[in-house]
């Protein structure tokens, strides 16, 4: 039982910068900063300053689904360095850690936050980050380069987005709606070849609330984000998480779970690296009717050359991450 | 209907929250109890997001202030008065209500009757 409410977290921010516009921020020992081009993380180890350095419009991808997602299942590595893990109730915040020149040489960081907490300060960074025009869900040929140079205004509307979620099954009554020009999401430039048609149901007296389908491939069609998947059905733990992909995924996510991919058009190449040490498993290029199933104990990380549409298949049974982590469970579904 | 006894009010501390079980079967989602002052509300412990408990260990939940709890898998915020999600991935969802009665200082579930 839970006695008392947490606080609610403070998020520490300086003023905004008088030459560039942005505010840092501090998160327990971590310190975030950005300029025109860049965002930097800053640490201290052993008694020196450390700092790792990426691309602003990189970072503000990678923050968006980290924050989109709830920090997700498992790991989200912004980069090699830099990254969460979702402990359910706590995040994990790291950088350096699965990098072993940082890590043998104890220079790297890492730290424990509650969820809201790091929630909070990572929605503030988002906020104060994002400038006006440009949208992290949306593909580069989307957006504008707005992310560069010194703060104008912001983009909340884009980095508010609900991620799309049913109880059962988008079309249901009472259910998420389908996609239609008519409730905001026409169809995306990639895909004005995808038949519109929807399926006709014919359902005994009784069952019309029992018997539904779309059309998948509809629905994908007009997706207007990337890399970002949204819950198109719920069978007990069984949850089928549709997605259009382009360009690349902005973060490598180091899984706790296996995660079934099946690739419904056009190609997506994966890098699959060691979840802790990054060492290069394996190079899989999917194409339309491929499935894979992502073990457990990687990272991975996808480059679609044009839009393409992604069938992920998540088991949210709970415990599953400890299953996986006692040994319980192998990290992949089937030996050969 | 059919009243089920699920907890004495006094257990429950003022602006707290209690899991309790509800259903015989296995893997059968607990209720979450949120008391405010002389009132309880009570939901199916499951978040609309990824249909999972809204706690990842047992009777632990992240109440935030104003009335406000965060699921601990994937940070989606939602109002205990009446359970819409206010925030994160779960969307324009709500955690669905369950009745329950205060009688004498007891807390019960207010259910159809069997068979």
């Amino acid at each position: 039982m839970n006695a008392q409410p947490h606080n609610e977290p403070l998020v520490k921010a300086t003023p905004a910068d008088s030459l560039t516009g942005y505010r840092s921020f501090s998160l327990g020992g971590f310190t975030f900063t950005r300029d025109e081009y860049f965002a930097r993380v800053s640490w201290t180890a052993k008694g020196r300053q450390m700092s790792h350095t990426l691309s602003a419009d990189a970072f503000l991808r990678a923050m968006m689904r980290d924050v989109a997602w709830g920090f997700f299942y498992g790991w989200v590595n912004f980069d090699a360095m830099l990254g969460t893990r979702n402990l359910y109730g706590k995040v994990e915040l790291y950088c350096g850690r699965y990098y072993k020149a940082y890590s043998d040489q104890g220079l790297d960081r890492t730290e424990v936050f509650d969820s809201p907490q790091i929630m909070a300060t990572f929605k503030a960074i988002l906020e104060d980050w994002t400038n006006e025009g440009f949208d992290p869900f949306a593909a580069p040929d989307e957006t504008s380069k707005s992310w560069l140079g010194k703060k104008r205004g912001n983009n909340r509307g884009a980095i508010e987005r609900e991620r799309q979620v049913c109880k059962r099954m988008p079309g249901l009554a009472g259910d998420a709606e389908l996609r239609k020009d008519a409730n905001g999401y026409p169809v995306n430039r990639a895909f004005s070849d995808v038949s519109q048609e929807e399926p006709v149901i014919h359902a005994e007296p009784g069952f019309e609330n029992e018997v539904h389908a779309f059309s998948l491939f509809a629905y994908l069609s007009r997706s207007d984000v990337t890399w970002n998947p949204s819950v198109s059905s719920v069978c007990g733990k069984s949850l089928f998480c549709p997605t259009t992909e382009e360009y690349i995924l902005p973060i490598k996510h180091g899984n706790d779970r296996v995660e079934w991919f099946i690739q419904l058009s056009d190609e997506i190449e994966w890098e699959i690296e060691d979840k802790n040490t990054g060492a290069p498993r394996a190079k899989v290029l999917m194409k339309a009717g491929d499935v894979a199933a992502m073990p457990a104990d990687i990272r991975h990380q996808g480059y679609s050359h044009k839009r393409s549409m992604l069938l992920v298949w998540e088991n949210a049974t709970a415990g599953l991450p400890e299953m996986y982590e006692s040994g319980k469970l192998k990290p992949y579904p089937i030996e050969f | 209907m059919q009243w089920q006894w699920l907890c004495a009010l006094e257990s429950l501390p003022d602006g707290a929250c209690a899991e309790i079980s509800c259903g015989k079967e296995e893997g059968a989602p607990t209720l979450l109890l949120y008391r405010s002052g002389l009132e309880v509300k009570a939901f199916i412990n499951c978040c609309p997001h990824f249909s999972l408990p809204l706690n990842s260990r047992p009777g632990e939940f992240l109440l935030m202030s104003e009335g406000r709890i965060m699921c601990a898998h994937h940070c989606a915020v939602f109002r205990l008065h009446d359970g819409q999600c206010v925030d994160g991935p779960a969307g324009n969802t709500v955690l669905e209500r369950v009745h329950v009665e205060i009688r004498d200082g007891q807390v019960y579930q207010c259910g159809p009757e069997e068979g």
